[in-house]
């Protein structure tokens, strides 16, 4: 007997938060044959489980290793469920770019960071590690993003992101772009003083650092 | 009008000093030599500075803000790299917070292989008696020297102290730093400085003469020895991680910044990569791992968590990055191992919680083996689970001790000691850095565990853990346990060695140029290794 939204979106939420990528498949399947729409199974049934994982992270419950695993299961569903998207869903989403910068080559803080910003429904473009500070404005220009998102964990790489900021300045286009920054030795004054838009200390506060330099930026 | 002059008083020794407005605490304590730690070197990340400040302040910044939260802040904590003075001020330290370092403890030498003695006469060392010859090891944290006769290889004396480069922050990373913002001078001074005095220190204790003194050998991480030379350090900092500089040196002392040892040749052991320096070589020597036939492994655990393993085709190593919290540092209630550390921990059968502190005073704090202690006890008590979280609701007595406080969840070991969730995950990731740098370097050199005859770890810290600790961490394979020695304080033997022989050098420079290093974080395997082994094994059965 065919199960209803209710329960097939709880399992899709139930089986990110819980590290089960098999009960994940299973029910973005069991959506796909009910005939359920695809960007909805995404929104209140993924991401709902994905941004619950985020929480449990934020309060010290969950930690890389979990939500990680959380996030493979959420992947794994969404290849079944992407296919069944209508085009109007994909929608305009605001686009990212994302890298750990020059000379730096840790970037597991940095991909989880990737990972809840597509969640939130950014578009992210992820450059990876060690990337040549001028990439980050290229790959941005090149994909009309407005969030530039620049990570390092060492002390002896963190004036790269300070370049960068000055590099948009010459080039005159600073105000096109919202810059974040993070990592470890980064500091939220280090991100005042070289004149960063955002300063986010890990991955779940990073999405919330992000929508309010958006809302700031609608309003 | 001129400004009225500002005094601030450091407790509990009140000092006075005068200060301008808008100065940090940090800037003041520093030009008043007063000794507060800066672990990040004045970054805002790690709010070790913190102390109690009562009087004119400027408002507290937002680092301060996020490092301590409201609650201390309304207790008048501050960051001294942050909190400026506006007007008269009176500072103390935090309580449980690193007092004075007396009675550092470290172990100066490691267990003595046979040392092989050349004649001084045979290598052109003549003149009046004694012959005397310092051996030096550069630690990130801490120097030790100690003095030898060049005869009789007998030791004389000995003594250390903390890296004088340590206020400037605790890692190699920030002190490369400070040299790209202040230039080489402002390392390399302050440790040549610090070495002559600790050699001049120990000769005066023994009644002899500088001019006695005819050779020193010095061993260190490759970023120490760059600064000691004078040398930039600025490659070591970014990737991919190119040392300008690993050659043995083999000159008058005076040629190489110590100029207050005329009569004294250093010897400079040879470095191998960026991150496995002139103290591994050392080891190596000391150990007598390259000479052995079986696959053997020497790990020295500490920051850089440098690893060498011998495999029936060679050597090849590799450094993870455990980061500072199996000293002790970047954990709440961390301390190195001084009195009133937490240096051991047990349960009995009762489920009871025991420990001893360094000196069997009061506890003050958690250093690195009483922490790796109590991680693997919590873990046997159930109530740490294998994903690290620390959890209240099980039928344990430990459980008892375990409460939400702060927006964190804490563990009490003994009044006003706690062990907090975040410290937990610290330890998670210095454990991964440590237990996945070992599979994957197996692995590269496709060597599988139990064909590794023997594990040597070393390091003046690693000394005090236990290794059945480390197999419930899931550091090692079970498998080892039998398999472990611990051998010290490897960078002095193998100091040592160099010091009294010129065969020993040579020895040291043809291993140094055998070892092959590999790049971990290169590895495709890396990320998913390294998160997997976050997770601690399930209860053994």
């Amino acid at each position: 007997m065919p199960r209803s939204t209710e329960e097939i979106l709880a399992d899709l939420a139930r089986g990110v938060l819980d590290l089960d990528e098999d009960l994940a498949v299973a029910a973005a399947h069991e959506a796909v044959d009910a005939g359920m729409d695809a960007y909805e199974a995404i929104t209140k049934g993924l991401v709902v489980g994905m941004n619950e994982a985020g929480r449990l992270y934020d309060e010290e419950e969950y930690f890389v290793p979990e939500l990680l695993i959380c996030s493979d299961a959420m992947y794994a569903a969404l290849d079944v469920l992407r296919p069944h998207l209508k085009v109007a869903d994909q929608g305009v989403k605001i686009g990212c770019v994302i890298g750990v910068v020059k000379g730096d080559t840790h970037d597991i803080g940095k991909n989880l960071v990737k990972i809840m910003l597509d969640v939130a429904g950014f578009e992210v473009h992820d450059l990876g590690r060690d990337v040549p500070l001028a990439d980050f404005i290229e790959k941005a220009k090149e994909t009309n993003s407005q969030l530039i998102c620049l990570s390092t964990l060492m002390t002896t790489t963190m004036d790269g992101m300070a370049a960068i900021i000055q590099m948009l300045d010459e080039e005159g286009i600073r105000d096109r772009f919202k810059v974040m920054i993070g990592g470890g030795p980064i500091s939220r004054s280090f991100a005042e003083k070289i004149g960063a838009d955002g300063y986010a200390d890990n991955a779940s506060s990073a999405v919330r650092v992000a929508t309010e330099l958006f809302a700031t930026a609608a309003a | 009008m001129p400004n009225q002059p500002i005094t601030v008083t450091f407790e509990p020794d009140g000092v006075h000093v005068s200060a301008e407005p808008g100065a940090t605490l940090k800037e003041i304590a520093a030009g008043a030599g007063v000794a507060l730690e800066h672990p990040c070197g004045g970054l805002g990340t790690c709010g070790r500075c913190a102390v109690v400040a009562v009087g004119a302040l400027e408002p507290p910044t937002g680092d301060e803000r996020t490092m301590l939260g409201e609650e201390r802040l309304a207790g008048d904590v501050r960051l001294s790299c942050r909190a400026r003075v506006t007007g008269d001020v009176t500072v103390r330290p935090l309580a449980n917070a690193h007092g004075a370092s007396a009675g550092l403890r470290i172990l100066e030498t490691g267990e003595q292989r046979e040392i092989a003695l050349e004649s001084p006469a045979a290598r052109g060392i003549t003149g009046g008696r004694p012959l005397l010859g310092a051996v030096v090891d550069i630690g990130t944290t801490t120097v030790v020297a100690a003095i030898f006769d060049l005869e009789t290889g007998k030791r004389l004396g000995s003594a250390s102290a903390l890296n004088p480069q340590h206020p400037f922050g605790h890692d190699v990373m920030s002190r490369i730093t400070h040299v790209a913002a202040h230039g080489t001078e402002s390392m390399r001074e302050p440790i040549a400085s610090e070495i002559e005095r600790l050699i001049a220190d120990v000769l005066r204790t023994v009644g002899q003469p500088m001019r006695a003194l005819r050779e020193v050998a010095l061993a260190g991480n490759t970023t120490m020895i760059h600064l000691l030379l004078g040398i930039d350090p600025a490659p070591l900092g970014v990737a991919p991680y190119e040392p300008a500089f690993v050659d043995p040196v083999e000159r008058p002392a005076a040629e190489v910044g110590l100029t207050g040892m005329p009569e004294a040749a250093v010897y400079v052991l040879p470095g191998i990569s960026a991150f496995i320096g002139a103290d591994i070589t050392a080891g190596l020597l000391a150990t007598g791992l390259a000479e052995q036939e079986t696959s053997a492994l020497l790990i020295d655990l500490g920051t850089n968590g440098e690893m060498v393993l011998r495999t029936p085709e060679g050597l090849v190593a590799a450094s993870t990055a455990a980061g500072p919290a199996l000293e002790g540092a970047s954990i709440a209630y961390g301390m190195r191992a001084e009195a009133g550390a937490i240096e051991r921990v047990s349960m009995d059968e009762a489920g009871e919680l025991h420990y001893e502190t360094i000196g069997g005073g009061e506890a003050r704090g958690l250093c690195g083996s009483g922490l790796l202690d109590l991680v693997a006890v919590l873990l046997d008590a159930g109530v740490l689970d294998p994903t690290g979280r620390l959890r209240a609701e099980g039928p344990h007595p430990l459980a008892a001790r375990i409460s939400d406080t702060q927006g964190t969840r804490v563990f009490e070991i003994a009044p006003g000691v706690l062990l907090t969730q975040k410290d937990v995950r610290q330890v998670q990731l210095a454990n991964a850095a440590i237990a996945s740098g070992i599979e994957m370097l197996l692995d590269s050199a496709g060597v599988a565990p139990e064909s590794v005859a023997e594990l040597v770890i070393a390091g003046g810290f690693g000394y005090h853990v236990k290794a059945a600790a480390l197999v419930r961490m899931g550091m090692i394979p079970p498998m080892w346990l039998d398999r472990v020695s611990f051998a010290g304080n490897t960078a002095m033997t193998g100091a040592l060695m160099a010091l009294l022989d010129t065969a020993a050098r040579r020895r040291a420079e043809s291993i140094a140029r055998h070892v092959s290093a590999i790049d971990l974080a290169g590895h495709p395997d890396f990320q998913n290794t390294f998160v997997s082994a976050m997770r601690f094994p399930s209860a053994s059965a």
